[in-house]
C-alpha cells in the first residue's frame, strides 16, 4: 500500500495483534461437543419437518454445524428486540445509507421450525415478532 | 509534521488560538490507495449470503443500480475532483451557492450518525456469534462494543488522513478482496468437482421475478449499495495528481465493487440450493453452510473477523470523510464555531470528531439499552438515508451548472454525455427518494400515511431545519481568514 508519509509502526502492530489474536481464538473456541448424538438426533428431527414443510433442508452435517445441541446463536434468544432489529436489517443493503426492505416471506419462517426442535420454550415470543413483520415475495 | 498556533483573523473576543499543521506534502494518497479506500466505503460481503438466495438474478440486482446510480454518482464524482478540491461541499459551493454546499455535506454527516452504531452492533453481533453466542441479545454488551470500538476508532483517525487511508484499504483487502476471492475460488473448484450449480445458470434465471411492490423496493434499495463513492474526494489534495489520478482511482473502485457485490453471491448460490441458504437463519449461518460443504466450517471464525475488520476499515473512511467537509465548508464560510474548527498537528477535525462521538455515543446507548428504540432504529436509517439522498441530487445539479457556469475551468477528466448521466442520476435519486417511503417490513400493518408523514417530518427536521439553525446562527467573525492544513488553493 503506497502511502507515502510516515505513520507510527506500533498501531499496525498492535491491529494485526488484535486481529491474528482473534482469529485463533475463534477457531480455538469453536464449540467441537455439538458434535453429539444428541445434535444427530435433533438435526435428522429438523430435516424431516423441513421436508414435511416442502422445504429442501441442509444436510444433517451442516445442520448439526449449525444448530449443534440448541439451536446455536438464532435460538439464543429469539425474542430479543436486539436480536430482531439485527435479523430483520440483515435483508437490506449492509453499506452505508442502508435502510430495510419488505422482506420476502420464505426468508423468516423457518426460524419457527428451528424453534420448535431446539428452544420450542422461545417459539412463541418469535412467532410474535413475525406476527408484526409485513411480507412480501421477491422470489 | 510541523504545527503552529495561530489567530484567526476577525474572530473578535470569541477568537482563540487555532493550531493549524503546516501544509503536509501533496504526495500521501496514492490513486490505488484511494481506490481501495473507496471500496473499503461502499462494499462488503456482510450480506452475500442474503443476495444470494436470487441466484442469477443477483447480476441484475445489481447491474441495473448499477447502471442508474453508481455510473452517474461515480462519474460525475470523478470530473468533479478532478476539477475542484475540497469534495462534495465546494462542487456545490461552486456550482449552486456556499449554503446549499453546506446543506450537501450536512446531509452526508448526518447520515453517518444513524451509520456508526448500527455498523457497530452488526460487529457486536458477530464477535459474540464467533466466541459466545447468548451476549449477542445483551444490551450491555452491545453497547460496550459500540463505545469502545468506536472511540478506539476515533482516536486512530485522528492520528492523520494518510494512516486512516491506508488502514481502511488495507482493511478492504484484507476483509473484502481475500474471502471474496475465496468464495468465488471455492465456489469454482465445487463445480469443477462436476457437482451441478444449485442455482439455475441460464438465460431465464438473469431477471428476478417482479412480483410487486417488495421486489421494486429491493431493486430500487440496491441503488443504495453504491452510496458513498465521492465520500472520499474530500481527501483529494492529498494525492500526487489529483486531476488525472482521482478519475483513474474512480475507474477502477467502479469495477472492484460490483465485482465484490456480483461474484460471491454468484458463487454462493452455486454450492447452497436458495431454498436452503433461506432455512439457516442468518447471514453468519448462511456462511458455515457455504464452508461446511468444503468441510471447512471452521474457517467462519476467520471470516467473521475478516468481515468486522473491512467493516471498522470502512467505518474509518467515513469518520474521515464529511467530518472534514464540514470543517472546511465551516472554515471557509464561518458556519461553524470556532470551537469546531479546531484540528490538531496531524490537520483532523478533533472537535466535530469529539461532538460525533459523543451524538453517536448516545444514539448507540440508547439503541443497545432500550427495546423500545431497537424496535424502532430502523425508521432512523430510513430518516437519515432520504436525508443522503439530498446529497445527490444537489451534486448531480451542481456538476451541470458548473459545466455551463465554468466551462473553461480545467478539469482533468470530462465524463462523456454529462448532462444525461446526471440526469439519470437525478432520476435514480428521486426514484431512491420515493421507495423511502414505502414501509418496509418492521412497520407491519402500520397505516402509510402515517409512515409517510413520520420519514417526511424525520426529512424535514434533519435535512432542512438542522442545517438551516446552523446558518441562520452564523456570525461573520467565524469566517476563517487563516486557511487549515488543506484548505489552501481552494478553486
Amino acid at each position: 500500500m503506497a502511502v507515502q508519509e510516515k505513520s507510527p509502526t506500533w498501531i499496525y502492530v498492535v491491529i494485526v495483534v488484535v486481529i491474528v489474536a482473534l482469529m485463533v481464538a475463534g477457531v480455538a473456541v469453536r464449540k467441537h461437543e455439538r458434535n453429539n448424538r444428541e445434535a444427530h438426533v435433533k438435526a435428522q428431527e429438523l430435516i424431516a419437518k423441513f421436508e414435511a414443510a416442502g422445504l429442501k433442508a441442509p444436510d444433517e452435517a451442516t445442520v448439526v454445524e449449525l444448530f449443534g445441541t440448541d439451536g446455536g446463536a438464532f435460538a439464543a434468544d429469539p425474542g430479543s428486540s436486539l436480536l430482531q432489529a439485527e435479523l430483520a436489517a440483515q435483508y437490506g443493503d449492509p453499506g452505508p445509507a442502508s435502510r430495510s426492505v419488505i422482506i420476502d416471506k420464505d426468508l423468516l419462517r423457518a426460524g419457527v421450525i428451528i424453534l420448535e426442535v431446539y428452544a420450542p420454550q422461545k417459539l412463541a415470543a418469535y412467532q410474535e415478532f413475525l406476527k408484526g413483520l409485513k411480507f412480501g415475495e421477491t422470489q | 509534521m510541523a504545527s503552529t498556533e495561530v489567530t484567526a483573523p476577525g474572530a473578535g473576543a470569541a477568537a482563540r488560538p487555532v493550531k493549524v499543521a503546516a501544509m503536509p506534502s501533496a504526495r500521501r494518497i496514492t490513486w490505488l490507495t484511494m481506490c481501495f479506500m473507496t471500496v473499503s466505503a461502499v462494499a462488503s460481503i456482510r450480506n452475500t449470503p442474503s443476495m444470494a438466495v436470487y441466484g442469477l438474478a443477483c447480476i441484475f440486482l445489481y447491474a441495473l443500480p448499477a447502471i442508474v446510480f453508481l455510473l452517474p454518482t461515480s462519474l460525475v464524482a470523478a470530473e468533479l475532483a478532478s476539477g475542484w478540491d475540497g469534495g462534495v461541499y465546494n462542487w456545490v459551493r461552486q456550482g449552486i451557492t456556499p449554503q446549499a454546499g453546506f446543506l450537501a455535506i450536512w446531509t452526508q454527516f448526518a447520515m453517518t450518525l444513524t451509520y456508526y452504531p448500527s455498523l457497530l452492533a452488526y460487529v457486536a453481533a458477530t464477535l459474540a456469534y464467533i466466541f459466545m453466542p447468548s451476549l449477542a441479545s445483551n444490551g450491555y454488551y452491545t453497547a460496550v462494543v459500540i463505545i469502545v470500538v468506536y472511540w478506539v476508532s476515533t482516536m486512530v483517525s485522528m492520528r492523520g488522513v494518510a494512516l486512516v487511508a491506508k488502514l481502511s484499504s488495507s482493511s478492504m483487502l484484507l476483509g473484502t478482496a481475500i474471502p471474496g476471492s475465496a468464495l468465488v475460488v471455492l465456489g469454482v473448484i465445487y463445480l469443477i468437482q462436476g457437482n451441478p450449480s444449485s442455482a439455475p445458470m441460464n438465460a431465464a434465471a438473469l431477471l428476478p421475478q417482479f412480483a410487486g411492490l417488495a421486489s421494486l423496493v429491493l431493486i430500487v434499495n440496491n441503488f443504495l449499495s453504491y452510496a458513498g463513492m465521492e465520500v472520499n474526494a474530500v481527501h483529494v489534495k492529498s494525492m500526487k495528481d489529483p486531476a488525472k489520478e482521482f478519475p483513474k482511482a474512480m475507474f477502477l473502485a467502479m469495477a472492484l465493487v460490483v465485482i465484490i457485490f456480483v461474484l460471491p453471491a454468484v458463487a454462493i448460490s452455486w454450492v447452497v440450493p436458495a431454498k436452503e441458504l433461506t432455512l439457516t437463519a442468518g447471514v453468519m449461518q448462511a456462511f458455515t453452510a457455504f464452508f461446511a460443504h468444503f468441510h471447512v466450517a471452521w474457517l467462519t471464525p476467520i471470516l467473521g473477523i475478516m468481515l468486522i475488520t473491512a467493516s471498522l476499515g470502512g467505518m474509518m473512511a467515513w469518520l474521515a470523510g464529511p467530518s472534514k467537509g464540514l470543517l472546511q465548508i465551516g472554515r471557509q464560510e464561518g458556519y461553524l464555531p470556532p470551537f469546531f474548527q479546531k484540528v490538531n498537528e496531524h490537520g483532523i477535525q478533533v472537535n466535530i470528531l469529539f461532538a460525533q462521538g459523543a451524538i453517536v455515543s448516545v444514539i448507540a446507548l440508547l439503541f443497545a439499552l432500550l427495546p423500545n428504540v431497537q424496535s424502532v432504529y430502523w425508521i432512523f436509517s430510513v430518516i437519515t438515508t432520504q436525508v443522503y439522498l439530498i446529497m445527490y441530487v444537489l451534486m448531480f445539479i451542481a456538476a451541470m451548472r458548473l459545466r455551463k457556469s465554468q466551462p473553461e475551468h480545467p478539469r482533468g477528466y470530462r465524463a462523456p454525455i454529462l448532462p444525461v448521466l446526471a440526469i439519470v442520476g437525478l432520476v435514480a435519486s428521486g426514484l431512491a427518494f420515493a421507495i423511502g417511503f414505502v414501509a418496509p417490513s418492521q412497520f407491519g400493518g402500520g397505516s402509510p400515511v402515517v409512515y409517510f408523514f413520520m420519514i417526511l417530518g424525520g426529512v424535514v427536521l434533519i435535512g432542512l431545519v438542522a442545517p438551516f439553525v446552523f446558518l441562520k446562527l452564523r456570525k461573520p467573525s467565524w469566517k476563517e481568514a487563516v486557511p487549515g492544513p488543506d484548505d489552501a488553493g481552494q478553486a
